[in-house]
């Protein structure tokens, strides 16, 4: 009788620090998103490169225009490829209602403490379906955010912030390593024994230079333009 | 020797047929600039479509000198017949003309008679390649605009930033002219066999399909004579456009081009030096 009685005591226990624990990956989530709230539009310089095999890119200038809640539009004189999860980057496109959110321990990014949470789509059809955000809860930012970006690749992006006006934390460095979507080979083409060479990865780094915070950005500049935030364009 | 490059040249020049080509080329271009300028975006992202799947697009690749390029790769491969239809006729048209005898029988000798023929050639065919060069990119530019250039390579995919284009081109068409030296030089050879000129441009086109065919054919008996065909190294062109340029493997090409541009132009001098014009 006691062994059905102990492991259910147990399981009733663990019952509310479960919850507890859902309790506190929302609210982590929500003072992460306080942080960034302070932002209501911003306008900031990207400086790209992009080192992946099998493709060959000049390192890449770019503007971002940001707006609350997640109007995001990215333009450039020249031509620039940009990874489509981590440019754009805000907590806001994590919504709490389209994902189940755990944490998940602890672990150590950029010699700080960081909490785990884990968030898990409700729906297909959100482009990020899982994700790991380590987050520096003392100052309430994303470290580094491990995800899959599809096709059964996975990314990591480690974050590096500045202090904008002495008042926003913003992310002045993303570097993301991925799986290469690059498996390229000409038909007819023969592998040569160093073609497989490397460790598959694409290493993205990208800065963020130039903030321009709560200057108001007028709606036009979203406008009739191909929609670039990452959130519900799953293909 | 210059009066005498002049007065081949003058010969060249006054011939319809050595425009065929230049026609050709004006009116081939923008015919495929219209077939671009309908499907040409979808191209560039058919090519890059894995990528466009994780990373944002901004801009576009659908420019000026994509599509210079994309006509480059296109119409290389017909470009040494419009060559041979000059080069094939060097030698043959004046056997045709029945202006041989009189022309070897004047002062200068056949050995600088055939130096002239030759550099007409070369200079033939580097103004058809520029020609093509410069038309492409002129029209492509003024249709399609400006901005970093798209390309396909055996590696994989590039961008290159547009500020290197312009001498990326230029270094391109010089490689490609010198390509079209050895075709033209061929030409000049089997000019030098016959009296028609029909049968050079035929031969020396045949020859060069063969050789085209051959050296793409999978099976491990052609690749092992790859190296001595010289439509491999044909393409060199497209070095240019490798990042970094590597120049080891285009001065090895432009030297073994030039190998067969001296080995075909020899035995062509040395049928000229011993024909007789007399029989």
């Amino acid at each position: 009788m006691s062994r059905i009685i102990l492991p259910l005591l147990i399981s009733l226990l663990m019952l509310p620090a479960f919850g507890h624990a859902q309790q506190d990956a929302g609210a982590i989530l929500d003072a992460v998103k306080a942080q960034y709230d302070k932002v209501n539009d911003y306008k900031v310089r990207i400086n790209a490169v992009i080192k992946m095999k099998g493709l060959s890119v000049p390192p890449m200038d770019a503007t971002m225009y940001f707006k609350k809640p997640d109007k995001i539009q990215v333009e450039s004189d020249g031509f620039a490829m940009l990874p489509r999860d981590a440019v754009g980057f805000h907590p806001a496109m994590f919504n709490k209602d389209e994902y189940d959110l755990v944490v998940q321990g602890t672990e150590r990014v950029q010699n700080i403490e960081c909490t785990k949470v884990k968030l898990l789509a409700r729906s297909d059809t959100l482009r990020l379906q899982r994700a790991m955000i380590y987050v520096d809860t003392k100052r309430a930012i994303i470290l580094r955010m491990d995800f899959d970006p599809g096709t059964g690749a996975s990314a990591t992006a480690d974050f590096s912030y500045g202090l904008v006006d002495n008042k926003y934390f913003l992310p002045s460095r993303i570097d993301i390593e991925m799986d290469s979507p690059m498996r390229w080979q000409r038909p007819g083409q023969k592998v040569k024994p160093d073609d497989n060479a490397g460790d598959g990865k694409a290493r993205i780094s990208m800065k963020y230079i130039g903030y321009v915070v709560n200057k108001g950005i007028p709606d036009s500049v979203f406008e009739n333009k191909a929609p670039t935030s990452p959130r519900r364009d799953k293909k | 020797m210059l009066s005498l490059v002049r007065y081949e040249l003058a010969k060249t020049y006054r011939k319809l047929r050595t425009y065929i080509g230049f026609g050709l080329i004006s009116v081939l271009i923008p015919l495929a600039y219209w077939g671009f300028s309908v499907a040409g975006d979808d191209m560039v992202r058919g090519m890059s479509g894995g990528l466009q799947q994780n990373f944002l697009f901004v801009g576009s690749l659908f420019n000026g000198w994509f599509v210079s390029n994309m006509v480059m790769i296109a119409l290389f491969v017909h470009v040494p017949f419009l060559i041979l239809l000059v080069a094939g006729d060097v030698f043959a048209g004046e056997a045709t003309s029945g202006t041989y005898r009189i022309l070897l029988t004047r002062p200068p000798s056949r050995t600088r008679i055939f130096t002239a023929k030759a550099i007409s050639a070369v200079i033939y065919t580097y103004s058809l390649v520029f020609f093509l060069g410069l038309f492409s990119i002129a029209l492509g530019l003024l249709l399609f605009g400006h901005g970093d250039m798209f390309i396909v390579r055996d590696d994989g995919i590039a961008i290159i930033a547009r500020g290197e284009l312009w001498w990326r081109f230029l270094f391109s068409y010089l490689l490609a002219g010198w390509a079209m030296c050895v075709v033209a030089s061929l030409g000049i050879l089997f000019s030098s066999f016959v009296e028609n000129a029909i049968g050079p441009i035929v031969g020396s086109f045949a020859v060069i399909i063969l050789f085209f065919i051959l050296g793409n054919l999978p099976f491990e008996f052609f690749e092992s004579i790859r190296p001595f065909l010289f439509t491999t190294y044909t393409d060199v062109w497209r070095k240019a456009f490798s990042d970094p340029l590597d120049f080891s493997a285009i001065g090895r090409d432009v030297l073994i081009l030039g190998g067969f541009l001296l080995l075909f132009l020899g035995i062509a001098w040395t049928i000229f030096r011993r024909k007789d014009i007399l029989s």
